[in-house]
């Protein structure tokens, strides 16, 4: 069959089977070189997408499923305004990702400073901790997932003074 | 497995035109379970597979002041998401629990309740709740009790060419709500469990009383819930060790592995106890 989608805003026409996975989809398009297919089961997190604008393990996201949808990887994320800010927060809480688990979690970062106006901190740390990895220090990440909310609402509670 | 065609039909009508001609396909929603469960396809050589995703109908969410209707293919993160007056808190805790966040915005209440292998996370909660669920064939449809879909051996098991289509939950409040996964593993392990309790109490007596635990098949005894109805809190420990062996003797029946028996005696009993403080 013939899967119709766009991968970081670029239009993507490829073959598919039905069985194959997005992740294996989009790994073997070359359109997310970065995505790591680790666990292959959802566990680990590490080929976490936006499809739709949601996370995804697209691991466990059947090809056909991403017909007509949007999907964003790392190397999408990049070119947007949340990665400097997601790239700082990292930096900043001292997290040190290796290559396979850094594309997920800024992808999860990135998520949460899009949606942080209507993001609590429970739902913020839900999203982090869909990636697994055993190089990092979870606490980190939650820290920068905790950094990107507080600047949100330090932002909210500057307008409200204004 | 082979699969040797996929549909996506956009419409419920279309869906069902095509399981008149298909009624061995394979429904697929969030595809979570599939992906991780293979035998949920069937034993068959080739499988034809119906992609629900595109069926907007299936994905409405309709709240009211008594219940909440929910389409089968609304995602376990949509429903967590809901303020809390509008979700019974034991499917809510179920929703919540399943699985990673990302997980979540796959996995849908209806590909969660009409797990074949095995009962999973939601099934004790919703039928805790009493739920009622809306099946649609190419026959025709029908609003049917959760528990009707609950075979003889604690396993959901559809009408062949049966899709879920909506699922609704009244919005009673009740006192005291405990829901855990537990089990001997984490899910989709073969022996990971989930346990939900939910009581009412009123004037120091229980007034409603529901208890269930989803193994390889739902265990859940009525009869000893009933006893306990109308019974003074604290619950003597009389009653308590009678209710655990009534649910033991049920998940026994159901051929449940001896470790799974023990786990739900001792988490009824547990939530027995503390219902005194209820
Ligand atoms: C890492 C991991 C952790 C998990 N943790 C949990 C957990 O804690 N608890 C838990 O319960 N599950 C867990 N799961 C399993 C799974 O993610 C959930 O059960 C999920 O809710 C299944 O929903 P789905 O929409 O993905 O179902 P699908 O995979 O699409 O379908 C599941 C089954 O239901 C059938 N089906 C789907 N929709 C319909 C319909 N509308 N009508 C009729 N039949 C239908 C399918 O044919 C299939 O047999 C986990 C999975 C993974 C990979």
């Amino acid at each position: 069959m013939t899967i119709d989608l766009i991968v970081n805003g670029e239009d993507l026409k490829i073959r598919a089977e039905p069985t194959e996975r997005l992740a294996e989809l989009l790994r073997r398009s070359r359109a997310a070189p970065s995505l790591t297919i680790d666990c292959g089961g959802g566990f680990c997190g590490k080929c976490l997408v936006l499809l739709d604008g949601k996370p995804v393990a697209s691991c466990l996201v059947p090809a056909f499923r991403a017909r007509g949808s949007e999907v964003v990887s790392y190397e999408g994320f990049m070119s947007t305004q949340e990665a400097a800010e997601v790239e700082a927060a990292l930096a900043s809480a001292g997290a040190r990702l290796c290559p396979f688990c850094k594309p997920a979690y800024s992808l999860a970062l990135g998520f949460i400073a899009e949606n942080r106006a209507r993001m609590g901190e429970a739902e913020a740390l839900a999203v982090v901790s869909s990636v697994r990895c055993t190089c990092s220090d979870p606490s980190a990440v939650a820290e920068a997932a905790r950094a990107i909310l507080g600047d949100a609402r330090e932002q909210r509670m500057g307008r409200a003074h204004r | 497995m082979r699969i040797d065609d996929v549909a996506s039909p956009s419409s419920l009508q279309e869906a069902l035109a095509y399981l008149k001609r298909r009624p061995d396909a394979v429904p697929w929603a969030g595809g979570t379970l599939i992906a991780a469960d293979p035998s949920e396809l069937g034993r068959g050589g080739s499988v034809a597979a119906l992609d629900l995703h595109r069926i907007a109908e299936l994905r409405h969410l309709f709240p009211s002041d008594r219940y909440l209707e929910l389409g089968s293919c609304v995602s376990l993160n949509q429903l967590a998401a809901l303020p809390e007056r509008r979700v019974a808190a034991p499917l809510r805790a179920a929703a919540m629990a399943v699985g990673s966040y990302a997980i979540r915005n796959s996995a849908t209440l209806g590909g969660n309740l009409s797990a074949k292998g095995r009962p999973m996370s939601t099934l004790p909660a919703l039928s805790c709740v009493d739920a009622v669920v809306e099946l649609k064939s190419p026959a025709g449809g029908r609003w049917v009790s959760v528990h009707s879909l609950v075979g003889q051996d604690g396993r959901v098991a559809l009408p062949q060419a049966a899709l879920v289509t909506r699922v609704r939950v009244g919005l009673q409040s009740w006192d005291s709500v405990e829901f855990r996964l537990c089990g001997g593993g984490p899910y989709p392990h073969p022996d990971a469990a989930t346990f939900c309790a939910c009581a009412r109490a009123s004037s120091g007596t229980v007034s409603e009383l529901r208890i269930a635990y989803a193994g390889r098949a739902l265990a859940r005894s009525r009869e000893a819930e009933t006893e306990l109805v109308g019974r003074r809190l604290p619950l003597s420990r009389r009653d308590i060790e009678a209710f655990g062996a009534a649910l033991a003797r049920r998940a026994r029946e159901l051929g449940q592995a001896e470790a799974a028996v023990d786990e739900c005696e001792r988490l009824a009993g547990a939530y027995l106890a503390k219902l005194s403080e209820v």
